[in-house]
């Protein structure tokens, strides 16, 4: 058979169905041999075409023909044996009319295993993610990140420039080392304008992270000499985005010629990002860190910056440890040459991952898994439980069979195919829920979750929840069904069309699961009735100003030597020239169609974190008690307005405040109480900024409400605002309150603001109700998802109820009956069974508070506020259960009171 | 579906009926049989191996013919040889005997010419 064509056709047989294929293989082989000479297919140079479509076409419909035949014998399968396969399916269709023999459980079991599923599924991939799985870069565990500390606190800090360049030539822990710093302006020169994210790298990264350019190349030592031609590597998305996936791309120019430009060398891996994106959008552009030479040498009495974010991979053989040590060493070693960079300075080497995933986060994410296992468990719990009715319900239909002869292995494999096909379809559907699941909790988690973008629905995570489900489902829907089915078939088949009353083994079982499941639920309720009362206090918290509709630009970053009033000549020059730009700009902001109310302001927006504070003390010299500092935010006259601040007392900065008249200052509430106490501050002079040189004073004109300044979760720190025209700043920031119902707003003070001051590029607007809501966005996610948890659960324990109850009337019809017979009212049998239900409620709740209250505990860093053991909040909870089981309950017990006693009594 | 005499004659395809025709004259194998309605047909009916081996399939279901044991040397490059049952013959002259009573008729209404 080495002719080609005969393989094909040799190939081609197995069309037919294999009973043919087996009988008449041989015989067509030869046939076609033969049929090859034939000379009806011509002689020309078609013959093989000829021939080859009509050997197929009578291949197709002849086997066709044969598998409609062989179909036709597998339904009527009298004379022959069935194959494995055939009696497999007749069994799984057996099993799946079995489970549609009773809808109402085999629906009440699919939509608990959905949920339960679904529920645990899209959780653990989130958490999965974000903290159980590795970076992804290769050895990524060998990656560590190594920060300065601030001493005495050790809270880690990014690292200085030269102490970055010590480390490289003396460390010997690491195989390389590489330093990654923000990169501020990167706009495009097409529209639409964008600010592209940029970091500023040095050469060794890619090198740290195992990843090279896929187009192009990588930096160059060349490329970080000061002065070199500026070059970028660019990311595969912005590739994809802005440049057309263009293959020739290397050489191109990006960004603007206002802004700045440089020249594309490279292209990075798809997916590829660093610092780790935690949203789909990653890093754009990596241009190469050129040190200025103030990064490098330290001048005395220079100021001290701290930029770098370093990271380095570890030689092998060399733990965390082991190069926290050498790290220690040389920062010692550093500390004996610049004593002064490194009183307040430690080092600390962590592993990427760990830094990436603060200890927070991580005992987060561990919450929410516990708070979904236990939704799971539930679920599995209350598919137990229906699975022992359903199979109680079989038991006198299993006790036919096997008086028919089925045997114990019969009846055993039809139940687990029932059990296996119902798990399977509940996982099923779960995963379907899932993939739903994941989408709006990536979409939902808030925006500092690291790894968001890696969040998918995975093999590992699929593979358990379905072998959950299938054990589930099988131990609980088989063993008590066989054991049913064990007892003397007799008075079986003499019971059977009826219930009868061998299930009371079951009955336990199906109760100590109910009261499990109400325990479970409860314990999940009051979660999320801890969880959604902390979001409510802290949304209700009053933040002292208003944080919607307002907008900012943000600039430069003042220091405090910038708050105090111009004095010498060219300081005035200067802040004179750029408070006119400012103001100029600040006109054309307000002409503006939809800016209510806009101010020039420095020293950083309200939610963002930045401050500057300042000494004070009263102008007589007196220090106050409190050495708090005080925060001072230099703004314009519309502030008040633009940030609907209170005005307690005296009056808000006016237009007449500016140079060459009194200095001004006007406190908050919190600040006028902590430094002048019981005393009226108005009209005192108070002094800022005395070390050093002199302070410099200012009268308080007027008193704000208190502000929490960074946020509802703060303490109130004491605040101050001083006229923006009364100080030395050159450059300004803008508040803006814009009208919500206005459209384009923002684009229009973004082309004010780069019509006065071209270079300013897209100013980025900073919406303080964005800040306002990634504060709480935690919380809110933390009250949104305990809240569905807690209603899932509550919902599958009424239907874990609900599913005894029915159970309990149909098996006690008869004792029903009789108390019918002999006089009972229906309100009485009414009450006995609502009552049988509120005692299961009550002896799940029992241990489901206790539980709870044990729990609260461990939750407690998570809410704000809480009052410890609220008990307002169990019997919140408890009201609930007994609604529910008042609900779950009712249908039941009304149906027993509508039993007629002479049919009850007459089943016997 | 057993061979008894009992049984009704079985109905057969007129693909069936070319086949057990030619077995009347003798055992043949697959591709002789081909050959043979062929000829007689003159090229009419030509049949491919799938609709040859479809009707034989169904010709032994119904118990009208039967293969012989697999050949060896030339034999095999052959293929199988049949050989028409009892049951089979029977069946292809009940089919005849209709054939020419339909014939018969068509030509006493002139439906056909009345003779070659």
């Amino acid at each position: 058979m080495n002719h080609p064509g005969e393989r094909f056709f040799a190939w081609l047989i197995r069309l037919y169905p294999r009973r043919f294929r087996d009988r008449y293989r041989a015989d067509l082989l030869a046939f076609f041999r033969q049929d090859r000479q034939h000379p009806r297919y011509g002689s020309d140079a078609v013959r093989p075409i000829r021939f080859w479509i009509s050997t197929i076409r009578d291949l197709m419909r002849a086997a066709w023909i044969e598998h409609r035949v062989a179909r036709r014998e597998r339904v009527m399968p009298t004379h022959r044996r069935s194959s494995w396969t055939g009696r497999f399916l007749r069994d799984l269709r057996g099993a799946w009319r079995g489970l549609w023999a009773a809808p109402g459980a085999t629906l009440s079991a699919l939509a608990v295993l959905t949920l339960g599923i679904g529920a645990g599924t899209s959780v653990f991939s989130v958490v999965d993610a974000v903290v159980l799985r590795g970076l992804p870069f290769d050895r990524g565990d060998r990656l560590v990140l190594v920060s300065e500390t601030e001493l005495p606190s050790g809270r880690t800090v990014t690292v200085a420039p030269q102490n970055f360049v010590e480390w490289q030539t003396r460390q010997n822990s690491f195989e390389s080392m590489a330093a990654v710093t923000g990169f501020g302006q990167f706009t495009t020169s097409d529209e639409p304008v964008e600010t592209l994210r940029a970091y500023r790298v040095t050469g060794p990264l890619f090198d740290v992270l195992h990843v090279t350019p896929v187009r192009g190349r990588a930096f160059t030592p060349a490329d970080e000499a000061s002065g070199a031609r500026p070059v970028a590597i660019i990311s595969d998305s912005l590739w994809r985005r802005r440049f057309g996936a263009d293959p020739s791309i290397v050489g191109k120019t990006i960004g603007s010629t206002r802004a700045g430009q440089a020249t594309i060398v490279g292209v990075m891996p798809p997916g590829f990002s660093y610092p780790i994106a935690s949203t789909t959008s990653g890093v754009d552009v990596y241009v190469p860190f050129i040190p200025t030479p103030n990064m490098i040498i330290r001048p005395a009495g220079g100021s001290r910056i701290y930029t770098l974010s370093v990271v380095a991979r570890l030689k092998p053989n060399v733990s965390v440890a082991d190069a926290t040590a050498r790290m220690q060493q040389i920062r010692d070693g550093l500390a004996a040459e610049y004593p002064s960079w490194f009183s307040d300075r430690g080092v600390v080497v962590r592993r990427l991952q760990d830094a990436l995933v603060g200890a927070s986060i991580r005992s987060w994410m561990l919450l929410l898994l516990g708070a979904v296992l236990v939704v799971v468990m539930l679920g599995c719990l209350n598919a137990a439980n229906l699975q022992v009715a359903r199979a109680l319900a079989r038991a006198p239909e299993l006790a036919v069979r096997t008086a028919l002869g089925a045997s114990r292995w019969d009846l055993a494999r039809s139940l687990l195919l029932e059990s296996g096909l119902l798990s399977l379809l509940g996982a099923a559907g779960g995963l379907l829920l899932a993939i739903g699941g994941i989408e709006i909790l990536r979409s939902t988690l808030p925006a500092g979750v690291p790894r968001l973008a890696a969040v998918a629905l995975d093999l590992r995570v699929v593979t358990v929840a379905v072998l959950a489900a299938l054990v589930t489902g099988v131990t609980f829907g088989t063993m008590p069904a066989l054991q049913a089915s064990r007892p003397d078939v007799v008075t079986m088949l003499g019971q059977a069309g009826r219930t009868h009353s061998g299930g009371r083994a079951n009955r336990r079982l199906r109760t100590a699961l109910v009261i499990a499941q109400v325990a479970m639920a409860v314990v999940l309720l009051s979660g999320s009735v801890l969880f959604a009362s902390s979001f409510f206090r802290v949304a209700a918290v009053d933040l002292g100003f208003d944080p919607k509709q307002v907008v900012t630009f943000l600039g430069g970053v003042m220091s405090d030597s910038e708050i105090r009033p111009a004095k010498i000549p060219e300081e005035q020059t200067k802040a004179v020239a750029g408070q006119a730009i400012a103001t100029t700009m600040l006109d054309r902001v307000r002409a503006v169609p939809g800016v209510v109310g806009a101010t020039l302001m420095q020293g950083g927006a309200p939610l963002n974190g930045s401050f500057v504070s300042v000494p004070v003390k009263l102008v007589d010299g007196r220090a106050f008690t409190d050495n708090d500092e005080l925060r001072v935010r230099s703004v314009g006259a519309p502030y008040l307005d633009a940030m609907h601040l209170r005005l307690r007392r005296g009056r808000w900065i006016a237009d007449r405040d500016r140079l060459g008249t009194t200095p001004v200052i006007v406190l908050d509430e919190t600040a006028a109480l902590r430094y002048f106490g019981g005393q009226d501050p108005i009209g005192q002079r108070v002094l800022l900024g005395y070390t050093g040189e002199h302070g410099y004073e200012r009268e308080v004109v007027g008193i704000v409400s208190p502000m929490r300044w960074n946020g509802p979760e703060t303490d109130p720190q004491p605040e101050s605002f001083i006229p923006y025209p009364q100080t030395s700043h050159a450059s300004a920031q803008l508040l803006v309150r814009v009208d919500p119902n206005a459209a384009g707003v923002v684009p229009a003070i973004q082309r004010a603001i780069r019509d006065v001051i071209p270079e300013a590029g897209a100013a980025t607007p900073n919406f303080l109700e964005q800040n306002y809501a990634s504060q709480l966005a935690q919380r809110r996610f933390n009250m949104v998802i305990l809240a569905i948890f807690g209603i899932v659960a509550v919902a599958i324990a009424a239907i874990g109820i609900y599913g005894l109850m029915a159970f309990v009337v149909a098996q006690r019809r008869r004792e029903i009956g009789v108390r019918v017979a002999l006089g009972a009212v229906p309100s009485g049998i009414l009450a006995m069974m609502l009552g049988r239900a509120m005692r299961l409620i009550m002896v799940g709740l029992v241990p489901g508070i206790v539980a709870a209250v044990l729990l609260e505990r461990t939750v407690r860093g998570f809410l704000f506020n809480a009052q410890p053991h609220d008990p307002a909040v169990y019997v919140a909870v408890a009201m609930v259960f007994v609604a529910a089981g008042i609900i779950a309950a009712i249908g039941p017990a009304r149906r027993a009171t509508r039993v007629d006693p002479l049919v009850a009594l007459r089943q016997d | 579906m057993a061979d008894t005499p009992n049984e009704p004659v079985a109905e057969l395809t007129p693909i069936g009926f070319e086949v057990l025709l030619t077995l009347m004259a003798g055992p043949q194998h697959g591709y002789g049989i081909k050959l043979d309605i062929e000829s007689r047909t003159e090229g009419e009916l030509s049949l491919g191996s799938g609709t040859l081996y479809q009707a034989i399939h169904r010709l032994e279901r119904e118990g009208l013919v039967a293969g012989s044991r697999p050949g060896k040397g030339a034999d095999a490059r052959r293929g199988r040889s049949y050989q028409i049952l009892p049951a089979g013959k029977t069946a292809v002259r009940e089919h005849l005997r209709r054939m020419s009573r339909a014939l018969e008729y068509a030509r006493s209404r002139r439906i056909l010419p009345a003779s070659k």
